[in-house]
């Protein structure tokens, strides 16, 4: 498949980048990386988190699965092999035609996903713009939502990143402000924002 | 060896003219017509009395052994529609993945099935009810023979349902690539006669198990909450740890309300490369407004909300298309006194009836 130039951004270092398929152009780490590599006019900007081991062809497998998607997500596990649900992206209720013939080529309709193994196209950020700050912690998921009402995107669950579990990091007082707008945004269904609830915990951390 | 074991050890005395549910104590009252032998081809080759020597012992093991190699026993529940019931079985008599068992339920029919059946399917089980106990009594039945022979997969199918001739080993290919644990219903696509999905059997993906939804789409699955009895591979410990679908229930329903049942806690996918055919007179959908059978819709569908099948947030979906129904068909059939009433006797009964 012949693809324009795919830049990396990741908030550290990634590993393993050698084990693909295909070639990566340039890798943009930590604060402002994203701004950067969209301006450094790439086709595609593959989005990690934090510490990933890509597996092989983890890249590959997402720019071949569906070439007609703006953003493809993949699966993120831990060192263990453990699917990390949280970094899960969000899938979206289709008609069934869609989604059986979507099952038969190895693939789920998405509707939001947060920035742990994603490959977006860049003209997703000429049109949409830079991820908003003021939605915190799931800036992505809000990214996101907003191109998949516009553009299509898949979970490509063969492609693979391992990584590092941050335990500690759950949401807090602190978060309240872009939860509200996720919610007032409809960035979230009322669903998710009970899922993000839960996901706290019940111990919501305040910081004075 | 094992392949040279008869098919005929494995069933019934030729003598026994009573079929006995596994559970039951009382004798079922109906006719049972045993065939010289269960299945026009040799059992597989792993030997089923091995097979079953080791469920006993080792759960592990008879897990791994409900491969393509188990026993596939399809149920075709049948009343008054020969010629249909004629392609269905000609269908299933001609998978690749040839059949283990096939058994004919019939629900009383008065068109000659029976003697069909009997001359042109002689490899076929046919199990006579003396009195029409709908879809539900008759799938419920079926899976009881099934079950007491230890077959390891029950098919489940209408006698409208017309499977591609690989259907049968899509399924089984999809239950061996499954994640694990192994899952406990697997289905077809389910197609009309123009080849789109039939709205009656249209797959209800379960988007709420997130890490089983992606597991299962990384096989080529799609993970599903329920399905119809149109082309069901249902696991025989479904029916030990779960039971059999609700006699009571007649007809319409009594799949969804089975199958919801049994995937409550675990899992079931659709497997895109099994295909079947649903050949209904129109692809109309499951609540059909035009039925003189809503009655059995209006009324099934409140016993499963007052039921056990899904859990709180889902009767809410579920309640939701429900409620949806009942409008359209109210809307459609007001100044119909006759329609009302029954739809009143529906709800009444629904809301007092047995959800068990």
């Amino acid at each position: 498949m012949k693809t324009g130039a795919i830049f990396v951004v990741a908030p550290t270092p990634p590993s393993d980048l050698s084990r693909q398929s295909v070639a990566v152009a340039k890798t943009y780490v930590g604060m402002g990386a994203l701004s950067r590599a969209v301006a450094g006019g790439c086709e595609w900007v593959w989005l990690l988190g934090a510490a990933a081991r890509p597996r092989a062809d983890a890249l590959g497998l997402l720019l071949e699965a569906a070439p007609e998607a703006g953003v493809t997500a993949g699966l993120a596990v831990d060192a263990g092999g453990r699917l990390l649900v949280e970094q899960l992206p969000k899938v979206t209720a289709r008609a069934p035609e869609e989604l059986v013939s979507l099952a038969a080529r190895s693939l789920l309709p998405i509707r939001s996903t947060p920035f742990a193994n994603v490959l977006v196209r860049r003209d997703c950020f000429d049109r949409h713009g830079m991820p908003d700050r003021r939605y915190g912690r799931w800036a992505p998921v809000a990214w996101s939502a907003s191109v998949l009402c516009e553009r299509v995107g898949y979970l490509v669950p063969a492609s693979v990143v391992e990584l590092e579990v941050e335990g500690s990091d759950r949401p807090g007082l602190h978060d309240c402000r872009a939860f509200a707008r996720m919610l007032r945004t409809g960035a979230w269904t009322r669903g998710d924002a009970v899922g993000a609830l839960i996901a706290s915990g019940g111990r919501v951390r305040i910081e004075r | 060896m094992a392949e040279d074991k008869p098919v005929h050890r494995l069933e019934l005395h030729p003598d026994e003219r009573v079929l006995r549910a596994p559970d039951l104590e009382a004798p079922v009252p109906h006719e049972w017509h045993r065939p010289e032998q269960l299945c026009a081809t040799p059992l597989a080759p792993d030997g089923a009395a091995d097979h079953r020597q080791q469920q006993t012992f080792d759960r592990g093991a008879h897990e791994r052994m409900l491969d393509l190699r188990g026993r596939v026993c399809a149920i075709v529940v049948t009343r008054n529609r020969r010629e249909l019931l004629r392609r269905c079985l000609a269908a299933l008599v001609g998978q690749k993945r040839q059949l283990d068992g096939l058994l004919v339920v019939d629900n009383a029919s008065e068109d000659g099935t029976a003697r069909m059946v009997g001359d042109e399917f002689p490899a076929a089980s046919l199990l006579r009810l003396t009195e029409n106990r709908g879809g539900a009594g008759g799938f419920h039945d079926g899976m009881a023979w099934a079950c007491a022979r230890e077959y390891d997969w029950l098919w489940l199918l209408d006698d409208d349902t017309i499977p591609r001739d690989d259907a049968l080993g899509a399924l089984l290919e999809g239950a061996m690539r499954a994640p694990k644990p192994m899952p406990m219903v697997l289905t077809s696509q389910v197609r009309w006669k123009d080849e789109r999905l039939h709205p009656m059997n249209a797959p209800v993906a379960r988007l709420r198990w997130r890490r089983e939804l992606a597991e299962g789409a990384a096989h080529r699955l799609l993970l599903i909450r329920y399905t119809t009895f149109v082309s069901a591979l249902v696991r025989r410990d479904a029916v030990d740890r779960f039971g059999l679908p609700l006699e009571h229930f007649f007809i319409w329903s009594d799949d969804v309300e089975y199958t919801a049942r049994v995937l409550r806690t675990t899992t079931g996918y659709l497997v895109p490369d099994s295909i079947v055919y649903h050949w209904t007179d129109r692809p109309h959908g499951a609540a059909d407004p035009a039925s003189d059978r809503f009655y059995f819709h209006a009324r099934n569908a409140l016993l499963i909300l007052r039921g056990t099948s899904f859990s709180a947030v889902e009767r809410v979906d579920f309640g939701r298309f429900v409620a949806r129904s009942f409008r359209v068909y109210v809307r459609s059939h007001w100044r119909d006194s006759r329609r009302m009433s029954a739809f009143a006797r529906a709800v009444w009964d629904g809301l007092t009836g047995p959800t068990r």
